[in-house]
């Protein structure tokens, strides 16, 4: 049984008022301490030092978990703000970001490549940094920044123009500013940087043909390039400067020059697995976008890669939607676990796929051990074979428009925002439950055979979101990965889109497009406290401690893919405004209780 | 409400029936776009960011067929040219509603209007926030080609076993990927633009290339290629393969299209127009499709 957390917190907070002399003591403390600079050594404990929050996932394996358990079931009902900052502007938009929390500031990246550093007690900005976009960036799906990265005396984030920009912690001054990839050939990078040893990782977003997903790993003090692994097979990696060996084998599952082009963008970043010293990046779909027109597997597109800390080379690949045809990015997190099964520690992640499927893997080999859906309808396969791997096909594939003018509709469930998009789920390791922010919605597919792209005839598909339920279409859900069991759900009207963080105080965080910042119990799934911070949260929370008081944060702002998507979906959302705002809680103390 | 105002007066004046003008939600009349372009005292035209020989940037000066088209309208209205020069989306459903009727989410409002849009019939009547006027061009995909690469090329299938290059992404590299079962998939040659799929053939590193012929003669012609036999040819499937290209404002703008209408007929009936494709290296093909009547 877990921890009666209550106890906890309330003999603390008892102790500090009972000893003058230990409050005294607590209150030196807190003082600001001349830092060293962030650690290789602090990054890999983050998920357990419960004072700061160094890394977007808080800790390297993306778990979202806090062994924090002042804030808990049942002291939740008294979380009440703390302070907010608007971040100003008349730049609004999605709000996706992660804040940081360290030596007293708080870091939160916001929508149009911006970045502030606040006083952490106080939110008084400290620096504001605007980064200068050009004309002519064209960000497929909104303008949100997913957060940052500290290393050192850095704090590093990326930009909507493909660049990676580290600046001065405590002045917003620029140190390093490195260039991902060109804009104008349609990269851009949203994503949270993730820091590993000495190095920071990165992958690219870019939607746009000739897009070959990449995760570099630089040099984090100086954003030099150390390592390079292009996803699509048969492109070069280096490392040091030197070629390190092509990617799988060329035209093992692609024909002619057409993995060339083959897309798999790493648009969500990477995780880390510090005991097997493995970096996990998911993959986006293979392009073009019609499956007929490029048989094979399509490797090493729709996957979850690992790999090699130091070399970047590739270690395992599991390929969730082989050949996609329905916008099925393999991008999701890949969140390393364990669990004990016949008395044995079982080393396994696990991931929440676009395609519907919760999949559990042996994080040290790829081998699948666990697969189950995690959305009430998949129309696109009936399962996965456990023995290969492979999901089973149900013949739901869009038709080949160069073989049928108009075509068949072709209606597909989870639509291509996925059963979850980029929304991260946290695991809590009291529970030993994810906590998965899905979707409920289809798509229908029909070619397009008249249309037209840069004033010539192009072949495309048209797609609409249809919701599956009249009532609901977020469904945030607890799944046992140990058995694939739902074990409880929440239905929100509006598609959930922001991501999810979960305590040991038996709490489940995660935000709404209505607006609020929510609390479950971990256990039951029972909504315990809400709070309506004014715009759709799409942010993702974080908690920490300071000066014996527990804080949970979350950035407000409504935007992402979802609004930029007409039909049903878009009548869902139509009403909620937009917004720009850090708020910050903690738990009530009255005056009395101050004293 | 003041210029609203205005603007009935001296209509009434002259003597013509009021038009009914469209209104906003809130029911505030809004002025027709060339009545705006006309406060503004400039025509904002949209025409493809690195384009040639359409539109395209030659010693930081923008420049091309569409370019000195947009001028040419521009002066038939009287007004001085504003050139927006736009990145294409992943389709023209996405530049419409980004240029011509809501503006990109970034900002920077719309255009007054879009060159280069193409008006197949079934197309133009799918669009209700945009209308699809005046073609003034028709494009069909095209072989250039060696002569002594190919015996004959009485059918695309010829083109098995060679190389030829396509621009990535486009209807050439569907048509080669998808065409015949896919028999013609790896001859084809992807490379990111048309511009450097025919600097490929210039330079005989592949032995055709496969583009909109009007793309195909301007690049070769900027490119100096040499003298190379170039056949036209309608490919087959139900590949679309051949359209009109024409021009597109906002729905709902009546004066501002009867004045590109009769813009446009001047400056074909003048012959400016073919002058202008001409000075490009493209042979002037007429659009299939016949102008809409006038309003």
């Amino acid at each position: 049984m877990e921890n009666i957390p209550r106890r906890r917190g309330e003999s603390r907070r008892a102790g500090l008022a009972l000893a003058g002399s230990l409050g005294v003591l607590l209150a030196a403390m807190s003082l600001p301490v001349i830092a060293a600079g962030v650690t290789a050594d602090m990054i890999s404990k983050d998920a357990t030092s419960t004072s700061d929050v160094l890394t977007v996932g808080m800790g390297q394996s993306g778990q979202r978990y806090s062994p924090l358990t002042t804030i808990n079931a049942d002291t939740v009902g008294d979380l009440v703000p703390a302070w907010t900052f608007s971040f100003g502007d008349e730049k609004q938009r999605g709000q996706e970001s992660q804040p940081l929390v360290y030596n007293g500031k708080i870091f939160i990246t916001g929508s149009y490549s911006r970045i502030w550093a606040l006083d952490v007690k106080t939110g008084q900005k400290l620096w504001a940094y605007e980064h200068r976009l050009p004309d002519g960036i064209m960000p497929c799906c909104d303008v949100v920044n997913r957060g940052a990265a500290l290393f050192d005396d850095l704090v590093i984030f990326s930009t909507l123009d493909a660049h990676l920009v580290a600046l001065n912690q405590d002045t917003g001054k620029v140190v390093w500013n490195e260039k991902l990839d060109d804009y104008k050939a349609g990269y851009s990078n949203t994503a949270a940087p993730l820091i590993v040893k000495n190095m920071i990782v990165t992958g690219v977003s870019g939607g746009e043909f000739g897009v070959v997903g990449r995760v570099d790993a630089r040099d984090a003090k100086t954003g030099k390039i150390i390592w390079t692994r292009p996803t699509v097979e048969g492109h070069m990696g280096t490392l040091n400067g030197k070629d390190n060996g092509i990617t799988g084998k060329t035209n093992a599952s692609w024909e002619g020059d057409q993995y060339k082009s083959g897309g798999a963008a790493t648009w969500l970043g990477c995780t880390y697995g510090v005991d097997v010293d493995l970096i996990y990046c998911g993959t986006g779909n293979p392009s073009p976008w019609n499956s007929h027109t490029r048989p094979g597997d399509n490797l090493y597109s729709a996957s979850t890669l690992a790999l090699k800390a130091d070399t970047g080379k590739i270690a395992w690949s599991y390929q969730t939607t082989p050949h996609d045809s329905w916008d099925f990015d393999g991008v999701n997190e890949f969140i390393p676990f364990d669990y004990i099964k016949n008395g044995k520690t079982v080393k396994a992640g696990a991931k929440a796929d676009r395609n519907g499927f919760f999949y559990v893997l042996d994080r040290t080999n790829g081998k699948l051990l666990g697969v189950s859906p995690f959305v009430s309808k998949q129309t696109w396969a009936s399962g996965v074979d456990m023995k290969t791997g492979r999901p089973i096909e149900t013949a739901n594939r869009p038709g080949d428009p160069g073989k049928e003018e108009k075509g068949s509709s072709v209606f597909a469930a989870p639509s291509f925002l996925g059963g979850k998009n980029w929304m991260p789920m946290a695991y809590n390791q009291g529970t030993g439950l994810f906590y998965v922010p899905s979707n409920e919605w289809g798509m229908d597919i029909w070619n397009e055979p008249i249309t037209y792209k840069k004033g010539a005839a192009f072949l495309g598909a048209g797609f609409t979101i249809r919701p599956l339920y009249e009532d609901h279409i977020g469904v945030l859900r607890a799944m046992d990965p140990a058995t694939g069991k739902i074990v409880w759900e929440y239905n929100n009207g509006a598609p959930l889109w922001g991501g999810v963080m979960t305590t040991a105080g038996n709490l489940v965080f995660t935000g709404t497009p209505e607006g609020f910042l929510k609390a479950f119990d971990a256990k039951t799934g029972k909504e315990l406290w809400k709070f309506q911070t004014g715009s759709g949260v799409v942010g993702q929370p974080i908690t920490w401690e300071q000066d014996g008081e527990q804080f949970v944060a979350v950035a407000s702002g409504w935007g992402g893919a979802v609004p930029l998507w007409g039909g049903e979906v878009a009548k869902k959302v139509k009403d909620i405004t937009q917004g720009g705002m850090l708020w910050v809680f903690k738990l009530h103390r009255t005056q009395a209780a101050a004293k | 409400m003041k210029r609203y105002s205005a603007v009935c007066a001296s209509l009434l004046m002259l003597g013509f029936a009021l038009p009914a003008l469209p209104a906003d939600e809130q029911g505030e009349p809004v002025l027709d776009q060339l009545d705006q372009a006309r406060e503004r005292g400039g025509l904002e035209v949209a025409v493809y960011r690195d384009f040639p020989p359409y539109s395209y940037q030659d010693q930081g000066r923008y420049t091309g067929v569409d370019v000195d088209l947009a001028g040419a309208l521009a002066r038939q209205l009287g007004l001085t040219l504003r050139l927006r020069p736009i990145s294409a989306g992943d389709d023209t459903d996405d530049d419409l509603r980004n240029n011509i009727w809501k503006g990109h989410y970034l900002g920077g409002g719309v255009a007054d209007l879009m060159l280069h849009v193409g008006m197949d019939p079934e197309y133009v009547k799918r669009q209700d926030k945009a209308e699809l006027i005046a073609p003034y061009f028709h494009e069909a995909v095209s072989i250039a080609y060696r002569p002594g690469r190919y015996r004959n090329m009485t059918t695309p299938l010829s083109l098995v076993g060679t190389k030829v290059g396509v621009e990535l992404g486009s209807i050439s590299d569907y048509y080669m990927s998808g065409a015949y079962g896919g028999r013609l998939r790896t001859s084809a040659e992807r490379l990111p633009t048309a511009t450097a799929a025919v600097q490929a053939f210039a330079n005989d590193e592949v032995d055709a290339v496969m583009a909109p012929r009007g793309e195909l003669q301007g690049l070769l012609k900027q490119l100096g290629g040499p003298a190379i036999e170039t056949r036209s040819t309608e490919l087959q499937g139900l590949y679309r393969t051949a359209w009109d290209v024409g021009i597109a404002i906002k729905a709902g703008n009546p004066k501002l299209k009867a004045a590109l209408l009769a813009a446009l007929s001047q400056l074909q009936q003048s012959g400016e127009l073919q002058k202008i494709f001409a000075q490009y290296g493209i042979d002037y093909v007429a659009p299939e499709m016949a102008a809409p009547i006038r309003p």
